[in-house]
């Protein structure tokens, strides 16, 4: 709506930032040229840093491997390039050297981060994977975690629509628990519970995920459903020059895929064809077509990064404007991060800072179900006979029409719904190396997380029971995090030890305030006027605060004796104010061992084995993340305002205990076993790692209803629940040819868990079932389609089995004596499949041809679950027609005479299996342009969602198994966007 | 170097509170530091009247007391009001433990309870040794639990009767109806000399009180098993002779937007229209039976739901002359607030609101017509709807009004055979209806008046089941045949069961 003038500023300040750079290129005197290559294999090397020693001058190979620069006459140059050793050259006066860089064992195995330190990939022995940039998903990323989409296994990753301003769900290792949600906490740069889409992509450099609980029990309290560790990208301090990196591209997003309903003529020859009595205002209208369009999306990274031994630097900024395919739908982000490092006191002490800040601006609409400002409900439902505006130019609304019957067109142009956030994520540390080996590290980090809303209903819109609303909301966390630990690593002959020791202080803070009136008076001021409201009663004012607190002490050691034997224990003490009086304390311990058979001596001569490794790993984690402050003690709220009892006249404000109170409210605590097995055969060609595991998860919190009477609040909040995950993830990569001209790597994930409640009472906290997952359409309230029980996984659909429709058109139910019924009521309800997929795939391909294209495409695929599809259901009602818009099917029952409201069956479940090729991008990059001072010039293009491949009929099967309640498609299912992107990466 | 950095770390432990895990409250009030002031003592107990507000929607009390009987319905009318059949459930007694009404009510009373238990343990918790003073404020939380208890066993049969919050057990068993109702009995004569009369209606009074007492006695045959309705003789007498309660002059005057201080209403809930704004439970019913596009007969800002109506004989049996048809009822051609036709915008017919429903669930398909799915069953008008009315009026709710003091009153003469005082308590009301006099002063006359006077008021159920007619079919498209005797009472809900197994075992005394 009103952010060009934003828009505007933010390309001011990206050109300035490029400007900038530029002016600080360096100049030298005397030239010399060289190629740099693998010492074995002779393929030239691209990217590799050229350094003069002791200076700062240093340039990068271009992709013949080629280097030009201008150094003293008797300089060294030291030559770098991950994965291999560094090698030093002397000039002597040459002016063409050939220079064969030696691969480095240690480093090619790379490190993973796991918590407070690093280990090298070969001495893990939990399940970490970790996702390189070089790896990431390219093409139209609205959050940095869709970079990683495919890639890991075991780390599912969805999303139900194509809303760019919804998240991702992600899921390591099946349903954490009730209440808990299922999502990972996120450690981006140390700091532990930050979100994740405050980093670009391209500011990133890893995402390393820890899996199993003896990989996550360093994170105690908070580990249960997995770390995903976020390292952002530094300055390089070994290039010695600085680099300018330039990411734009710009996107086109379409629908993929519409809903299939009636046209204005489908229905007007059923009008005629059953002579039916039906108002015709004449329009001709696809309300899909309305409320839909094409998105154009760009995004704008610019970095500028550079250093030397002692220190480095690098300062970004990321410009993101998505917008979405359903009108009125926006995101707008600028990110913009700055690091420093510098090494002081003989390099002993190494003084690290950086400070992150985001500025988000949203459109929102609403589309979550039925309401009367959902606006893919409302044009889903909405007659094609009816026109968009009258002749004059207003709306057609015509209302009351039906229930909530209102016209999407004005509602995406009426209301305002918008969203303005800032963040700011500021953290710095300090490590001495006391010792060779033993260093000790203070780390401070806040972080402030401030949003503002506006919502505006104007008077004249026929959505509004109140005459119009307008409402503003604020809301601000800040969270404080104070670390101290010790890391001790040492080598003595065949022994390596690794000792962390350490402490953890972290604080949150929410507050917020909304206020909100009624009956407008003025449709101008929008939200921006609270003042033009009339109503203003008791109610429309709200504030909050609240806070928690977690306390940390935690300690690992790990061991490994002659690369052959690993071992590693952790454990973390967690304290946290969340939780009940006499649980305030958890102890979270882990073990872990690993034997790289490789490394015995009777493999030493298998030279077509490079690795072997097994890996076994118990531990205990907890879950603290998604729950509130306070939930274990009572707190009196205001539930109104009345006159008096006694006068009749003066106002009272009444309070209520919201709940019972429970010191023992304590962590539900998961305890999780894993066998890992890593192997490489063929110089690592082909190399892979299976994970087996099973989580219990035991004391799951639940808001029980408690009998009434005795208690006075009808709930309280206690652990009595039981869950497992057991399953199953492997993954594999194939590097099939590694040719002059021709290179080609293929990789595959899988992974497949089984859930099962195994609890849910104890005590007096006793509950059989629930059913869940209601259907949330006009007359059809109250029909559910899952339980929740014993014995059976989240996500179980528990439905009425549909026969066959009678000769006279009914429904027909089989009954539990093997009969058959049509009333419902009466109808067995049986399991029927799941709405969790059974397994997750991920497919990634790359290829390079001639060293300078390159194409990757990404596949994706859920398989063997069961979507529920409430669209279809609703619009095959033979009852919609002809006043509003339905489906084929509804006209086909219609003419048989099959009618009513339709009821919850297994008729409506569709199988939800789907392969998507969610990625296909094809890349050139210029040769010689280091002529032009030119690293890398790259341009490429991305088809995002090119190809699914599913036989389930509505708009999109991917559905993300957050929470209790998934797996229904309700109206509320935001198109899936097909993309085609236009990228440019640029390195000098 | 190593002290140095032991310090820094000693340093950060004390600096951040090292092993504070004090759980700070801001924005609500601790339950130890509740109540702060005098003020909020005074208000202590508002809290147990909060359930009533509930129980005209959310709360199912209504809709088990009306849906369930012979004078409203909730027709399926094509797209709308199928909902899983939770309407046609209650229409057709096939309720379960599940249906979303049974379950609601249970909780609201007992929340009810263990406030007004809460409070009176605040108050002193001892009857015996209370002063005068908070004599009078037990009486009124004595009395509102009363309340909660009547409508429990009136609905359920037998339940836990709990008078205490501390001491309470964590699972109750159930008590005999028959128990629970001697109890309360008992606490109302206790609790009725130390309450006064007050014109707060929608607060606890002496009046308040002394209907309770009397709806107990006049149903204690269904509660106890005995037939103790003449002990109710003295205590309604007393409540009209000294209770300063008036009839109003009209028929409508009690439900009128601005009801508070009518003379007749004895207890009430309050609602002031801004419920919907504020998220708190609403007075809706008027959404509920509203055509679609009533909202333009009556200015509201909001349009209806179109769902509920009165059954066809229950409307035919109020004559023209009688002034509560046109009070009560909204029928016939529907005009706009200015005096225009108003038009069907689905079909341009006129809205017409007519008497005849054709079938439980209607649908083009099965052969209503449009119109009929839309227009048919009289709707209901007895609280007034004023113009600019939202979702929720802001008329408050009538539980107990004089009228039903004197209709008791009359019944329990007419059994006795009393046809003088029949007539003293009958003809006031008939006579504001425009009637003249009965064929005969006798129970069917008085059964026939009360069913006319307090439709829609919550009665009917329960003067069904007294009257012994609640299970027969009614004359009407689909309630054809006999429903089981065991639906006089709701089951408890599965809900309450599966939380608290003791209730499903043989209640004691």
């Amino acid at each position: 709506m009103k952010y060009n003038h934003f828009k505007h500023k933010m390309s001011a300040f990206i050109a300035a930032l490029a400007m900038f750079a530029l002016s600080m290129t360096a100049t030298a005197q005397l030239s010399v040229s060289g190629i740099v290559k693998d010492g074995k294999t002779g393929e030239a090397i691209l990217g590799a840093s050229v350094l003069e020693k002791g200076t700062n001058n240093g340039v990068i190979t271009n992709f013949e491997g080629v280097f030009t620069m201008t150094v003293a006459s008797k300089a060294t140059l030291i030559v770098r390039y991950l994965g291999y050793l560094p090698e030093e050259v002397q000039v002597s006066g040459k002016t063409n050297l050939v220079i064969l860089l030696k691969e480095d064992a240690v480093v090619l195995s790379e490190v993973v981060a796991i918590g407070y330190g690093v280990q090298k990939k070969s001495d893990k022995t939990g399940a970490v994977m970790n996702v390189t940039s070089a790896d990431f998903n390219s093409g139209v990323l609205t959050d940095p975690i869709q970079a990683m989409q495919g890639k890991a296994s075991g780390v599912v990753i969805t999303k139900k629509g194509g809303n760019p301003n919804d998240a991702f769900s992600v899921q390591i290792r099946g349903a954490g628990g009730l209440l808990t949600g299922s999502s990972p906490i996120y450690v981006i740069d140390g700091i532990p519970g930050v979100d994740p889409t405050t980093v670009p992509a391209e500011d990133i450099e890893s995402f390393n995920i820890l899996k199993d609980a003896s990989s996550t029990a360093i994170y105690g309290s908070r580990g249960a459903n997995g770390v995903i560790i976020i390292t952002t990208k530094k300055g390089s301090s070994t290039g010695g020059k600085r680099t300018i990196n330039v990411n734009s591209y710009i996107s086109m997003d379409q629908v993929a895929k519409r809903l299939d309903l009636l046209s204005a003529s489908d229905i007007r020859s059923f009008i005629t064809r059953n002579n039916l009595s039906q108002v015709d205002a004449g329009g001709n209208t696809d309300w899909q077509n309305e409320i839909y369009r094409n998105g154009f999306t760009q995004n704008h990274n610019i970095s500028i990064g550079g250093g030397n031994e002692k220190s480095n630097y690098r300062i970004s900024g990321t410009w993101s404007d998505f917008q979405g395919v359903v009108k009125g739908t926006d995101k707008q982000r600028f990110t913009t991060n700055a690091n420093i490092t510098q090494k002081l006191l003989n390099d002993k002490l190494v003084v690290d800072g950086n400070l992150s800040a985001t500025f988000e601006e949203n459109q929102y609409q609403d589309f979550g179900g039925n309401g009367p400002t959902d606006v893919m409900y409302q044009a889903f439902q909405r007659s094609p006979l009816q026109p968009v505006t009258n002749a004059d130019g207003t709306y057609y609304e015509n209302t009351p029409y039906g229930f909530q019957y209102f016209n999407p067109v004005a509602i995406i142009n009426n209301i305002q719904n918008q969203r303005s956030a800032k963040r700011i994520r500021t953290n710095g540390s300090a490590q001495y190396e006391i010792l060779p080996g033993l260093k000790a590290k203070l780390n401070g980090a806040y972080t402030r997380d401030d949003s503002e809303s506006f919502y505006f209903v104007p008077a004249s819109s026929p959505t509004s029971a109140t005459k119009g609303k307008g409402e503003r909301k604020y809301e601000n966390h800040t969270t404080k995090l104070v670390e101290a630990f010790i890391n001790y690593d040492k080598t003595f002959g065949v022994h390596t030890i690794a000792a962390l020791g350490g402490y953890s202080w972290q604080g949150q803070t929410n507050d917020g305030f909304n206020a909100f009136g009624t009956n407008s008076q003025s449709t101008y001021v929008e939200s921006n006027y609270l003042a033009a409201l009339a109503d203003v009663n008791y109610g429309s004012i709200g504030s909050y605060k609240n806070e928690w607190t977690l306390i940390s002490f935690f300690a690992r050691a790990a061991y490994d004796y002659d690369k052959k034997y690993f071992a590693t224990a952790t454990v973390r003490r967690d304290g946290s104010s969340k939780f009940g009086a006499n649980k305030k304390w958890g102890i979270f311990p882990s073990g872990s061992l690993a034997w790289s058979i490789k490394n015995e001596s009777f493999l030493q001569d298998a030279s077509w084995l490079d690795q072997l490794k097994i890996r076994l790993g118990y531990g205990i984690t907890g879950n603290t993340e998604k729950f509130d402050s306070y939930m274990s003690i009572p707190r009196i709220r205001a539930t109104g305002m009345q006159p008096s009892m006694e006068d009749g006249v003066t106002k009272v404000i009444t309070f209520k205990k919201d709940k019972e109170q429970n010191d023992n409210f304590q962590w539900e605590s998961t305890q999780e076993f894993n066998f890992g097995l890593d192997w490489g055969v063929l110089n690592s060609k082909i190399q892979g790692s299976v994970e087996l595991y099973s989580k219990r998860t035991v004391q799951l919190i639940y808001n029980y209803s408690i009998p009434q009477p005795p208690f006075l609040a009808d709930n309280i909040y206690a652990n009595a629940g039981t869950m497992t995950n057991k399953g199953i993830e492997a993954n594999i990569s194939y590097r099939v040819l590694t040719m002059r001209n021709f290179d080609f790597k293929t990789s595959l994930t899988f992974s497949h868990n089984i859930n099962n409640l195994e609890k849910l009472s104890e005590g007096i906290y006793e509950w059989k079932d629930r059913q869940q997952s209601f259907i949330n359409a006009r007359g059809m309230v109250g029909q559910w389609t899952q339980l929740i029980e014993v014995g059976t996984p989240m996500g179980t659909w528990y439905l009425p089995h549909f026969v066959d429709i009678s000769s006279d058109g009914a429904f027909r139910y089989a009954t539990a004596t093997g009969g058959v019924t049509r009333d419902v009521a009466l109808a067995e309800r049986r399991n029927a499949g799941s709405a969790v997929p059974k397994v997750n795939l991920g497919w990634s391909n790359s290829f390079t041809l001639f060293k300078n294209i390159d194409v990757n495409f990404t596949v994706r695929a859920l398989l063997g679950y069961k979507v529920y599809n409430v669209s279809a259901m609703y619009f095959s009602n033979p009852t919609l027609l002809p006043s509003y818009n339905a489906n084929q099917q509804a006209i086909t029952w219609f003419e048989k005479g099959i009618n009513g409201t339709p009821v919850a069956s297994d008729y409506w479940l569709e199988d939800g299996s789907f392969v998507r090729l969610d990625n296909l991008t094809v890349g050139y990059n210029f040769p010689n342009t280091s002529k032009f001072g030119i690293n890398k010039l790259r341009v490429y293009f991305t088809g995002g969602n090119l190809l699914t491949i599913t036989g389930y009929k509505g708009i999109d099967p991917e559905i993300s198994n957050e929470g209790m309640s998934f797996g229904l498609d309700n109206f509320n299912i935001y198109p899936k966007t097909r993309n085609f992107t236009l990228g440019l990466q640029l390195n000098f | 170097m190593k002290k140095y950095i032991f310090n820094v770390f000693a340093l950060v432990m004390i600096l951040t509170g090292c092993t504070d895990l004090q759980e700070k409250i801001y924005d609500t009030i601790p339950e130890s530091k509740f109540p702060e002031n005098s003020n909020q003592t005074a208000n202590i107990g508002v809290g147990a009247y909060d359930p009533l507000k509930e129980l005209l929607d959310g709360g199912g009390w209504w809709f088990c007391q009306e849906i369930t009987t012979d004078e409203m319905v909730a027709p399926t009318r094509g797209l709308d009001w199928d909902d899983n059949g939770k309407w046609r459930a209650l229409q057709l007694h096939s309720w379960t433990n599940e249906t979303e009404a049974v379950v609601g009510m249970w909780d609201r009373y007992y929340r009810g309870i263990a406030e007004c238990n809460k409070t009176i343990e605040i108050l002193g918790g001892d009857t015996a040794k209370a002063t005068p003073a908070s004599k009078t404020s037990m009486a009124k939380f004595i009395a509102i639990r009363s309340f909660y208890y009547w409508l429990l066993i009136d609905n359920y049969g037998d339940v836990p009767y709990v008078t205490s919050y501390a001491k309470a057990e964590a699972k109750p068993f159930k008590n005999k109806r028959a128990f629970v109702f001697d109890n309360i009995v008992k606490d109302l004569l206790w609790a009725i000399p130390q309450l006064k009369s007050s014109s707060v209606h929608y607060a606890v009074s002496k009046g308040m009180a002394q209907m309770t007492l009397g709806r107990l006695y006049l149903n204690s045959k269904v509660y106890s098993g005995t037939d103790n309705s003449i002990k109710a003789i003295p205590v309604l007498e007393d409540l009209i002779a000294n209770g300063g309660y008036t009839l109003a002059a009209n028929v409508r005057d009690p439900f009128l937007e601005k009801n508070e201080a009518c003379a007749e209403n004895i207890f009430t809930a309050f609602f002031d229209g801004t419920e919907n704004a504020n998220g708190k439970p609403e007075f809706n019913l008027h959404m509920r039976t509203l055509g679609y596009q009533s909202n333009q007969t009556f200015k509201m800002s909001v349009g209806p739901w179109n769902g509920f109506a009165t059954l066809e004989n229950h409307f035919l049996s109020y004559t023209a002359i009688d002034k509560r048809r046109d009070g009560y009822f909204l029928y016939g051609p529907q005009k706009t607030f200015e005096g225009a036709a108003l038009l069907d915008a689905e079909t341009s017919n006129i809205w017409d609101f007519t008497p005849a429903i054709p079938a439980l669930t209607m649908s083009e398909s099965t052969g209503s017509t449009k119109s009929q799915i839309r227009h048919s069953g009289v709707r209901i008008q007895k609280y007034e709807i004023a113009s600019g009315t939202g979702q929720s009026c802001a008329n408050d709710y009538v539980f107990f009004r004089l009228t039903d003091a004197y209709l008791m009153l009359a019944e329990i003469y007419a059994s006795q055979g009393n046809a003088s005082k029949v007539q003293l308590y009958l003809d006031p009301i008939r006579t504001r209806a425009g009637l003249g006099s009965p064929a005969a002063y006798n129970l069917n006359a008085v059964k026939t008046e009360r069913k006319m006077e307090l439709f829609y008021e919550g009665t009917r159920r329960q003067d069904m089941i007294r009257w012994g007619i609640f299970n027969n079919p009614w004359d009407c498209a689909w309630k054809l045949q006999l429903s089981s005797a065991d639906n006089s009472l709701f089951p408890i809900p599965k809900k309450q069961t599966d939380a608290n197994s003791n209730l499903s075992l043989p209640a004691i005394d």
